[in-house]
């Protein structure tokens, strides 16, 4: 009974409406319920889409189910498990329009019968060519692997002459129609504005194709008084160009319009305002060799073979020649009768019924192979988060009992793979030395293997480990953006990034100009973030489009305190880990200290660690900053006292060295957030930071109860310094729990990771 | 007594789109509403096309109108574009592309490129760039000579008359030859002279500057003092004429003149009704101190001299700059506030399913897909995830770009709010504001979004989580808060006496308004209505309601009422 029902369900996802107007409910006449979607193509060649609701009332499928869907994009939407079960559970067949993420979704994710509706391309340019120049290379061999459940479902008979492989096999023809909504203007034309209606859309913007056919209008035509329709996103100097106008005004010109020039010659394309010409009672003037020909009779009086007999016969109208308009009028309307309802409807009876009754196929999800890959040499924190990354893909799919290899990549020569990378290797990840090499856009066309649309750049920057280089992976996860030239778009790929700092702290970058970031980050298939203000600069910043960017848990896995034989016995102090970059805010922290020590008597010395901070005091330095920074300490005695600078730590004695600590000090301008804030409390060690969204969403997710101060106000630092020197006690009770810390440790995270981002494998 | 036709004054400058400015709108606004009254636009030829994109623009047609303009273009403007049709098309920057361009073409000119290539070389060195103003081509002691012989060239060359400007230029016909001729000279005179490269340089380099000049769009010479004579001179003319025309059509009782720096208006006999929107001078005459808006300010002057009535938009500009400044009698000014603004009209179209946003987003999108095509940052950018505020504006002295960039940057830097700052101005024509955002890296996130259609600039004002408008004088309520409010966006602006005259509710005006001069406020005012944008939108909708109340029809009866009080009382006199 379910399955009857389901068969006679459709998921309709085009958004077309005068397609829409006549095809659904010629479904509905044939007994199906139809699903339309909610959510437009949004490039300016879809133009004439809409949205409908007024088919769902009509749908049996629950509500909430019906929300889900209307809620989803399916032309730049990924389909997650939940729109999968879905589509799978309650309709048998989709009809889909050639929208790239689209196909290759409902290819990846819909078991039933797939009905890609094609209504014809330029010349001799054929789908199966666009798949292969635009889609993964392996597409066309999936689309074949389904062949029994997919029809190439054109609209024209001849749209399959120039296809091959599944298209051409599985050609079958269902007739394009026109709407009853159509012909309520019949016979309506009255031609009393003595100008010539020629539709020509985005002239300036596909300068190639409509404005080539403008021009050949302008230079044969041009004399002839016109007027051209159709939308210019881009203006264009000709006061006969008239630009996107209201459905009113087109329906004017239809009526009042001498006559049409139509100009295609396509043989395997139609446009829709010649058949409203037709249907208006509009004489239309048109050049052999389209289909137009093919669907008129002989000897059509409105068919030229070029633009001189077109100028002649629109002369002609334009002169009220009266017996040639009466010729032309009668004999054109044998063109809309290939168009009409029933006549379409005759051959949709033949074939379609028949497909919507196959049995659908369960898709058995196979073994993934992912590539995490880290350009640069980290060390540190950046290397455990990369090494997180991989440890909790593995138990993230273990835990949804999918089965995955992981690769990590590493800079070759940087490392000690089996001390650096021991804890991965136990956990069965494949660890491979990598060179990062250039690859042209030639030789990455020439791979056959990158969608045309990503090779937007010269030169790519290519993974390469002397064996395959990283091709055994069905997807690549790159932790950060930092590949210039941008990554090489040889696989599927993911980026996480971990921060926009350039963004805030124009100084950072100061005019590099960071393309390659952008270019490898909107080209991924998805891009992870770990705090919600990096979520908004990779959209607002770096130009990823919204629903490509996925939030993703943090984790924090803590490291026990190992008492230190050779530590300081000392313990009055607060610890403040930076490194030497700008965004760390230097200058204002020593303002802030000598505020403190100076003016508020401050007791407690200020210890310092991370990576380059022995260069606080001296080194030879090139960069103006840290020189800067440097002249700054060494004309200041009270801070030279003050300051404990340790340079970078080992592990587990930073940890030894911070839990020591009165508490934390954190006056980064900002960042992705420090997890040295979670540490700290770990090891019962209250934090002051700099208040900044990142920090925020750390405090909140940790529930750390920091204290928080204006990290570009030295005052209120100094002020912030004194209360923790004075409640820092007091604050350790507000510390969170150690067991509630542990719980968001990578190994508890990684359900969650891995539900964020399988969805993009 | 009824009237049955009115005149519409139009001097515009050849090349000066109004279709992105205030005035432009306004025109167009009134121009639609207008009813039961035969009106006749007179404008120089050269802004036909401008004003038919204009209209275009505001889905007006032409046909509705009388047009009365002048018969044929000044042979200047034609060289003019006879010159940008021949140097443009293939991007030509220099003489040597040109030559090289015609050489394809013209066997002699081929010969002279052999000639300027010899001796230029094929180094390109020492290439100057023509700065807009570039003192280099200003004949400083030109109005020495410009009674004797340099005014009788120049009213040749700008006539439209064929005889005068054929005898004119047939001295340049033979100082051409001659400089061919010189060119071969000094190819001669390089064997001679070693040091002759350095002379031919900078002779060869003028050459560049000229075709540079020529490409240059004529808005961005203003401030070239070389360039506005000659423009002033063919303008003179031109209107003149113009107004020759005009006075034949006697049965057309008034004029309207839809602002203040046309003086030439003053030569039409009829009765002349002159708009005018605000003096910004007397606001802030420290900020008008270059020669191009004192010879605009001197026009301004003459014009209010020879108007019969003027109108301008608020009570403040009535009292403050006409009245107290010009010493304007009371009932020859009358205030006619304008009509609510409604951009929706320009979303809704052909397909009423569709949503509001859907049109925005692919307006928008379509508009940045072509116009950033080959930007290094926003050629691949999701626009449709994009969000930010926005000014719509262009860059005038007193339209506080400045202060907002700095407020934006705190709102960025220390606020992290990280939406985006859009403005339709074009930045990019304002050096001072361009050396700002590059030395603050903001040019990723200030964008400047120029010439901009209605329907584009509806879809911005949509799409913007809020209108921002910082300006530090308007002559009236400005036009973003209805046109962004009739597409759902809040706004909020400056603090100005024009706001009072508008917005009555005082909790309102504490929201909304922020002091221009005090970037924290306008910071805090903006991160209020970014975080709070539906909170703003509720308040602000009576004023909106109140405001919508007045439809353009209302304020084109208010204008047709005044131009028949105004012919009647001439009657009476």
């Amino acid at each position: 009974m379910t399955t009857n029902i389901k068969n006679k369900r459709i998921l309709w996802l085009i958004n077309h409406t005068t397609l829409r107007e006549f095809e659904v409910p010629l479904l509905v006449s044939l007994g199906y319920e139809v699903y339309l979607p909610k959510h437009l193509p949004s490039d300016e060649a879809n133009r004439s889409a809409s949205i409908d609701y007024s088919y769902d009332n009509a749908l049996t499928i629950p509500e909430d189910e019906l929300t889900v869907l209307n809620n989803h994009d399916f032309y730049s939407g990924i389909i997650c498990s939940q729109i999968a079960d879905i589509i799978n559970t309650r309709f048998n067949t989709v009809i889909f329009a050639f929208f790239p993420n689209l196909f290759e979704q409902l290819v990846k994710n819909f078991q039933g019968n797939l009905l890609l509706r094609a209504f014809g391309l330029n010349g001799d340019a054929s789908y199966t060519g666009i798949i292969k120049q635009v889609f993964p290379k392996d597409f066309l061999s999936r689309v074949e692997a389904i062949e029994d459940r997919f029809w190439f479902a054109q609209s024209y008979p001849n749209l399959s002459e120039v296809e091959t492989g599944a298209l051409k096999r599985k050609a079958l023809t269902l007739p394009l129609g026109l709407p009853e909504s159509f012909f309520s203007h019949a016979n309506s034309w009255i031609g009393n504005n003595r100008n010539i209606l020629f539709v020509c859309p985005r002239i300036a913007s596909s300068p190639n194709y409509y404005g080539l056919i403008y021009h050949n209008f302008k230079k044969h035509l041009g004399a002839l008084p016109h007027i051209i329709a159709g939308a210019q996103p881009l203006p264009i100097d000709d006061p006969a160009v008239k630009g996107f106008q209201s459905r009113n005004q087109l329906d004017e010109w239809l009526r009042t319009c001498k006559a049409m020039f139509y100009h295609s010659q396509e043989p395997r394309h139609l446009h829709y305002h010649p058949l409203e010409a037709i249907a208006f009672g509009m004489p239309l003037i048109y050049l052999r060799g389209g289909i137009l020909e093919q669907l008129g009779e002989k000897n059509q009086p409105g068919a030229c073979v070029d633009f001189k007999e077109a100028k002649r016969k629109l002369e002609a109208v334009l002169n009220d020649d009266r017996n040639f308009i009466q010729e032309l009028l009668f004999s054109q309307t044998k063109i809309l009768q290939h168009f009409q309802m029933n006549t379409c409807r005759k051959i949709w009876m033949t074939s379609f019924p028949e497909i919507t009754q196959t049995v659908t196929t369960k898709i058995q999800p196979k073994r993934l192979t992912i590539a995490v890959l880290l350009p640069v040499p980290y060390r540190g924190g950046s290397l455990r988060a990369a090494k997180s990354v991989a440890k909790m893909l593995i138990l993230g799919s273990k835990n949804a009992k999918r089965e995955i290899k992981v690769i990590f990549s590493c800079v070759a020569n940087y490392y000690d793979l089996p001390i650096d990378f021991s804890d991965l290797i136990e956990m069965g990840v494949e660890i491979r030395e990598t060179n990062w090499e250039h690859i042209s856009n030639n030789k990455l066309q020439n791979t056959g293997v990158c969608s045309s649309a990503l090779l937007n750049e010269k030169n790519f920057l290519q993974p390469t480990d002397n064996l395959c280089n990283f091709n055994d992976c069905d997807f690549w996860l790159q932790i950060s953006d930092r590949t210039d030239p941008p990554l090489a778009p040889l696989k599927p790929y993911g980026v996480i990034v971990y921060d926009y700092i350039q963004r805030y702290v124009p100084e950072l970058f100061a005019n590099h100009v960071e393309k390659a970031f952008w270019k490898t980050v909107r080209n991924a298939s998805f891009v992870g973030v770990t705090t919600p203000q990096t979520r908004i600069d990779a959209i607002q910043y770096a130009g990823v489009r919204a629903n490509k960017v996925t939030l993703l848990p943090m984790e924090f896995s803590p490291i026990e305190v190992v008492p230190q034989i050779d530590s300081s016995n000392q313990d009055c102090y607060f610890l403040w880990t930076t490194n030497m970059s700008i965004h760390k805010n230097h200058l204002r922290a020593f303002q802030a200290l000598e505020i403190y020590y100076k003016k508020y008597q401050g007791k407690l010395d200020c210890f310092v660690t991370g990576v380059d901070t022995l260069k606080l005091l001296n080194g030879k330095t090139k960069v103006e900053y840290q020189e800067k920074v440097q002249s700054y300490l060494h004309n200041n005695p009270l801070l030279l006292e003050k300051l404990k600078i340790l340079g970078n730590l080992p592990d587990k004695e930073f940890t030894y060295v911070l839990s020591k600590a009165k508490f934390l000090w954190h006056p980064t301008l900002i960042d992705n957030g420090t997890f040295s804030v979670i540490e700290a409390a770990y090891h019962n060690v209250p934090s002051l930071s700099s208040d900044y969204p990142q920090m925020r969403y750390i405090d909140n997710m940790f529930n750390l109860n920091m204290l928080f101060m204006n990290a570009q106000n030295a005052e209120d630092i100094a002020k912030h310094l004194l209360q923790m020197e004075q409640q820092h006690f007091e604050r350790r009770a507000l510390l969170p729990d150690k067991n509630y810390l542990t719980q968001l440790s990578y190994a508890n995270q990684a359900p969650k990771f891995w539900e964020a981002i399988e969805k993009w494998l | 007594m009824a009237l049955k036709k009115v005149g519409v004054f139009l001097g515009n400058a050849p090349e000066q789109s109004l279709k992105n400015q205030g005035i432009g709108r306004l025109l167009c606004f009134i121009l639609s509403a207008t009813k039961d009254c035969e009106i006749i636009l007179a404008i120089p030829l050269w802004y036909k096309p401008l004003l038919i994109e204009l209209l275009t623009d505001h889905n007006i047609h032409l046909d509705q109108y009388r047009i009365l303009t002048t018969p044929c273009l000044p042979y200047l403007l034609r060289m003019r574009y006879f010159l940008i049709k021949a140097f443009r098309k293939p991007n030509i920057n220099s003489f040597k592309q040109f030559l090289q361009l015609m050489a394809t073409k013209f066997t002699v000119i081929a010969l002279l490129k052999k000639a300027y290539l010899k001796i230029n070389g094929s180094s390109n060195k020492n290439k100057l760039k023509l700065s807009t103003n570039s003192p280099e081509l200003l004949p400083t002691s030109l109005p020495l000579f410009s009674s004797k012989i340099i005014n009788p060239i120049i009213k040749g060359v700008t006539s439209s008359s064929f005889w005068l400007f054929s005898l004119t230029i047939i001295p340049f016909l033979i100082l051409g030859l001659l400089g061919v001729t010189c060119i071969h000279l000094l190819r001669l005179w390089r064997k001679i002279r070693p040091k002759l490269g350095r002379v031919k340089a900078r002779l060869l380099n003028h050459f560049d500057k000229v075709i540079i000049f020529i490409n240059t769009p004529l808005r961005n010479l203003k401030h070239n003092k070389y360039a506005q004579y000659l423009y002033q001179i063919m303008r003179k003319q031109e209107l003149s004429k113009l107004t020759n025309l005009i006075n034949k059509e006697q049965d057309i009782p008034i004029w309207f003149v839809p602002t203040l720096f046309w003086p030439e208006a003053n030569q039409i006999k009829s009765l002349k009704v002159m708009a005018i929107p605000d003096i910004v001078f007397v606001e802030f005459p420290d900020l008008f101190t270059e020669q191009y808006w004192q010879e605009a300010y001197s026009k301004i002057v003459e014009s209010l001299a020879g108007a019969n009535h003027l109108v301008c938009y608020s009570e403040h500009v009535k009292n403050t700059h006409l009245m107290s400044k010009f010493d304007i009698n009371i009932d020859n000014i009358s205030v006619i506030n304008h009509g609510s603004v409604d951009l929706s009209k320009y979303l809704i179209k052909m397909d009423e399913q569709s949503t509001l946003t859907t049109n925005a987003k692919r307006a928008f999108r379509s508009y940045c897909d072509a116009q950033f095509a080959k930007d290094n940052y926003l050629d691949t950018f999701a626009f449709d995830s994009m969000q930010f505020i926005l000014y719509p504006s262009q860059v005038r002295p007193h339209k506080n770009f400045l202060n907002l960039l700095k407020a934006y940057e705190i709102l960025l830097r220390e606020r992290y709010i990280g939406i985006k700052l859009i403005v339709t101005a074009n930045l990019y024509e304002h050096e001072d504001l361009m050396t700002y955002i590059r030395k603050r890296r903001l040019q990723y996130d200030v964008l400047s979004l120029h010439h901009v259609s209605s329907e584009v600039l509806a879809a911005l004002n949509h799409l913007a989580t809020c209108v921002i408008n910082p300006t530090l004088f308007e002559g009236s309520f400005p036009f973003t808060f209805t046109e962004a409010f009739s597409v759902g966006t809040p706004s909020i602006m400056s603090d100005i006496p024009v706001c009072h005259e508008a917005i009555h509710n005082e909790e309102l005006k504490k929201i909304m308004l922020f002091d221009p001069y005090d970037v924290n406020d306008m910071v805090n005012k903006t991160q209020w209505a970014i975080e709070n944008r539906e909170q703003l939108y509720q308040l602000q909708k009576p004023l909106y309601d109140q405001l919508s109340l007045r439809s353009w029809e209302h304020v084109a009866q208010e204008y047709m009422t005044l131009f028949e009080k105004v012919a009647n009382d001439r009657i009476a006199q």
